[in-house]
């Protein structure tokens, strides 16, 4: 009797038999071996954080809302290059972190976060709401999640400058 | 948005927007034209933080991008009769509304969620819809909403004066003056003023006679008795020395006496305003309607109760009184020693500025420092909190080394942080004790001069000397007050949240008794939503008669929970009514409703006290026959009774030491003893084994007899029996009938029978 594996549970797209694709308009589609037609699809990572790359869920859309989940793709990576290039582009807005250089100013009054910062988009001056809205990833790595749910991230606090690095080693 | 065709659709208006910005669109616009409505944007396409604005007139959209203060640049311009449509996506920290256009997509308006939060982006697809609607274009529900990752939206409220976040409550903590805290604080003083003012009158004299008196009479005995003068005679000098010695005993006597009168008072002062305010906060808490508890965290309410009035009561006590205290203190010396000697009582106080500086300075530095070491010290009890009662998880998996390094990392990190206060601080008391030094070297330089010119003479140097040491703890103590100040408006303004808090739901006031039901039930059109943007419950309407047993079913978030919460009116409709016996329940009594109405939850919550006192919760007036009674009834009499301590057995907060099916029958036997008309069955038996089920299920026949029963279950054989079934999903009733109705019907509960039955079957192989 074959044993059951819990990774069948998964159902991964054959990254050689699919191709993602923007249409003019400006709509993500997927294309699938074997099927007559493509569709239009929604796609999220399902470890934005930790690991962004692999793990992609790929949804149907329904009234323009994420609906049931097609498959996954495995390892971005391993998508032609268009497809990957395409596909990139739409997770960078599907979770958009801008990345934080340099703290400006950083103020807790009654459990409110004021923070002045630079990032790799520009100035950006925020605000978060709670203690859990700082998180330490993986020893150095910081990511905020400020008041209206914008994300930003520091990917090595220990490597800001000394005043930045002191403002924001008090608050985690 | 309601479209009457004169009226201006404008949504967010062009006068808001920056000068420049309106300069611009209006170089663009026509006269003609009408501005319908008017976003800002912290974004340009490409994500970068610029300001970008967009425009929508009766004729076209137009779009403009920029850096502040400067002439912005035109992105787009759109006639709207070449618009299809326009769609608005929502991703994570950014979203895009884009307008599609003779069969292409064109990207309009790229915005962060602040952005999004603070204008109103998401009206836009409606309103140009609404324009093209009016202009006689084809419209095809443009309004399509693209959700990302985040489920639906977290609003944040911002004050209306300053904009600042509100977190909690309804108060702006920035706009929130302290001092009025503080007067609202000391407004529960008031019973006690006489007290106070006592308490006040002793702090002068207590002030005076221990710490100013005695070191005068110190001067008077080195100037009078210890420095032989002519005048006197030893034998006057010996006398002198008596008096002066037994003056100082007396007052020493006499101020520890009133001290301790004094200390007393402030300490039964302090106590009885948190006693007072610590008892109303209570009261509050249980008046206050189930929805206020599911936006607060239960631990930081009690946090509120207890901890939060006890930094009031350290504040009343011992924060005011020290306050006093240095007050009257530096004022007394300071007035003492300008009238001893002027010019040197000016020269001493030089160091007094460092003083102060430094405490302000390092009490500033300290602060933060302590708060860095606090959130690590919060961290090591985060991880003990999680890993020790999680031990067995932890042994389970065998991760006890990876558990040790992440604590040994956590506890690093503190030990570092520690160090650094310990640095601080040995840094701090050297320099503060050279500023003291220096006043001390001033004293005796300057001091020393005017005793070698006879300006002066030995005991007021000796005066001098012994107040200079005297100024360091007030001066301290003062420079600290504001941060303490600060701490109790802090503490203040939370406990008071909860006094100001509003029960959302209360007794009407002319609202009247409910007198005994037979438990007729109707629900008329009943909406209710927990958060205003999705409705849990969706117009439902049912009658139920009395002593019918009503099974509730559904997919989970279908609204089934709820629907039985607003039957004990936990929530109030939005729209609709609730009627028992004919009487719309807002218009009872809640206590006369509720008394009424026996409930049965999932997870029983038992109390801390005995089985016999968890029984007879809902009626403490119970006889110890009806509490057996009810056990026997529950099914639960056997297994109390193999207990040593039978009904006595203690049970903690979370019925320590009972199984789940033991406290879900002392719960069933709670909802017997109070005899109810109208019985609510939560999920009763999803969490128990199939023996103990049996159990349960002959302990709930008995009690749904003759009773209005309102049950939920998932597994359905149990709701057979019902008298009506009603099915719920999404909010609303999908079905309702009895099960054979429902087999007939062939629809979702169908469905959801015969998915359980095909389990139950392969459970079975």
């Amino acid at each position: 009797m074959p044993v059951y594996d819990i990774k069948d549970e998964i159902n991964k797209l054959d990254p050689n038999k699919i191709q993602i694709y923007k249409d003019e308009m400006n709509r993500l589609m997927l294309k699938m071996e074997g099927e007559e037609e493509d569709q239009e699809i929604a796609a999220s990572m399902d470890f934005p954080l930790s690991n962004p790359e692999r793990f992609i869920s790929i949804l149907t859309l329904k009234d323009g809302k994420k609906d049931k989940e097609i498959g996954v793709i495995d390892n971005i990576r391993k998508l032609d290059s268009k497809s990957r290039k395409i596909l990139k582009e739409e997770l960078k807005w599907t979770y958009y972190m801008p990345r934080i250089t340099k703290i400006n100013y950083l103020k807790e009054d009654h459990g409110i976060m004021q923070f002045d910062v630079e990032t790799d988009k520009g100035h950006r001056e925020f605000e978060t709401r709670y203690k859990e809205d700082i998180r330490r990833l993986s020893g150095t790595r910081v990511i905020i999640r400020d008041a209206d749910g914008n994300r930003y991230e520091i990917k090595d606090y220990t490597k800001l400058d000394p005043r930045s690095i002191s403002l924001i080693d008090n608050e985690i | 948005m309601s479209s009457t065709k004169d009226e201006p659709l404008l949504v967010g208006s062009k006068n808001e927007l920056p000068e420049l910005v309106q300069e611009e669109f209006d170089s663009i616009l026509t006269n003609q034209e009408d501005v319908k409505v008017a976003v800002a944007s912290d974004m340009d396409l490409n994500g970068n933080y610029e300001d970008s604005w967009l425009l929508a007139t009766d004729k076209r959209i137009v779009v403009l991008s920029g850096n502040h203060n400067k002439k912005p640049e035109l992105v787009h311009e759109l006639p709207l009769v070449d618009v299809d449509s326009i769609i608005l996506k929502n991703y994570v920290g950014n979203g895009l509304l884009e307008v599609q256009t003779k069969g292409k997509a064109k990207e309009l308006l790229r915005f962060s969620k602040t952005a999004y939060n603070s204008s109103e982006i998401s009206e836009v697809p409606k309103v140009v819809d609404e324009i093209r609607e009016q202009n006689g274009y084809k419209v095809e529900g443009s309004n399509n909403h693209y959700n990302g990752h985040e489920r639906g939206n977290r609003k944040v409220r911002r004050c209306e004066k300053c904009g600042n976040i509100i977190r909690r409550g309804n108060l702006c903590p920035n706009c929130l003056d302290k001092h009025t805290l503080l007067a609202r604080l000391f407004g529960y003083l008031k019973p006690y003023w006489y007290i106070a003012a006592i308490a006040f009158a002793l702090s002068v004299v207590t002030v005076g006679l221990g710490r100013l008196i005695p070191p005068m009479i110190t001067k008077q005995l080195i100037d009078r008795v210890f420095k032989p003068i002519e005048a006197t005679t030893n034998n006057q000098r010996l006398y002198l020395l008596n008096v002066f010695v037994l003056a100082l005993i007396g007052i020493h006597i006499f101020n520890t006496l009133l001290g301790t009168g004094r200390t007393y008072m402030m300490r039964w002062l302090g106590n009885k305003v948190i006693f007072d305010l610590r008892t109303s906060a209570y009261q509050y808490l249980q008046q206050l309607s189930l929805s206020f508890y599911n936006k607060k965290q239960t631990g930081r309410l009690i946090s509120r109760v207890s901890n939060d009035t006890g930094r009031l009561q350290r504040f009343i006590v011992s924060g005011i009184q020290e306050l006093l205290m240095n007050v009257l203190l530096l004022t007394g010396m300071c007035i003492v020693l300008f009238v001893t000697n002027w010019r040197l009582a000016a020269l001493t106080l030089i160091p007094i500025p460092v003083l102060v500086t430094g405490s302000i300075i390092f009490g500033k530095k300290m602060h933060r420092v302590y708060h860095k070491v606090w959130r690590r010290m919060a961290g090591i009890s985060a991880i003990l909190a999680d890993t020790i009662p999680g031990v067995r998880v932890v042994k389970a998996f065998a991760s006890e080394d990876r558990e040790i390094n992440r604590f040994n990392t956590q506890n690093e990190e503190h030990f570092s942080s520690s160090m650094r206060a310990a640095k601080l601080s040995t840094i701090y008391f050297p320099i503060m004790g050279f500023a003291t030094f220096a006043g001390g070297i001033i004293i005796r330089w300057f001091g020393g001069r005017d005793i070698i010119t006879g300006n002066m003479t030995l005991g007021e140097l000796m005066l001098f000397m012994s107040y200079m040491w005297m100024f360091y703890g007030p001066i301290k103590g003062l420079t600290r007050l504001n941060h303490m100040m600060q701490r109790a408006a802090a503490a203040a303004e939370r406990v008071f949240e909860i006094l100001d808090a509003q029960p959302e739901v209360d007794d009407k006031k002319d609202a009247i008794e409910l007198p005994t039901i037979k438990g007729d039930v109707e629900f008329k059109n009943v909406v209710f939503s927990y958060d205003d943007e999705k409705n849990a419950l969706d117009g439902i309407s049912f009658k139920v008669k009395a002593g019918e047993m009503v099974g509730l079913s559904g997919p989970s978030g279908a609204g089934k929970t709820t629907l039985i919460n607003m039957i004990s009116r936990f929530y109030d409709a939005k729209e609709g009514s609730i009627y028992i016996d004919g009487y719309n329940i807002k218009d009872v009594k809640m206590k006369s409703l509720r008394d009424q109405i026996g409930v049965v939850l999932q997870n029983p919550f038992l109390f801390r006290g005995t089985i016999a006192e968890n029984i007879a919760y809902g009626r403490p007036d119970a006889s110890i026959e009806e509490v057996v009674a009810a056990a026997k009834a529950a099914n639960a009499h056997d297994f109390v009774i193999g207990f040593p301590d039978g009904y006595d057995t203690m049970v903690g907060e979370r019925g320590t030491g009972l199984s789940g099916g033991e406290k879900q029958r002392i719960s069933i036997a709670r909802a017997i003893l109070k005899n109810p008309r109208i019985l609510i069955l939560d999920e009763a038996t999803s969490s128990v084994d199939t023996e103990t089920e049996a159990l349960i299920q002959s302990a709930i026949e008995r009690l749904i007899e003759g009773r209005t029963t309102f049950a939920i279950a998932h597994r359905l054989s149990t709701l057979r029996k019902s008298d009506k079934l009603i099915i719920l999903d999404k909010g609303e009733i999908v079905e309702q009938g009895t099960h054979d109705e429902l087999i007939e019907n062939d629809g979702l509960y169908k469905r959801l029978v015969d998915l359980q039955s095909q389990l139950s079957k392969m459970k079975a192989v």
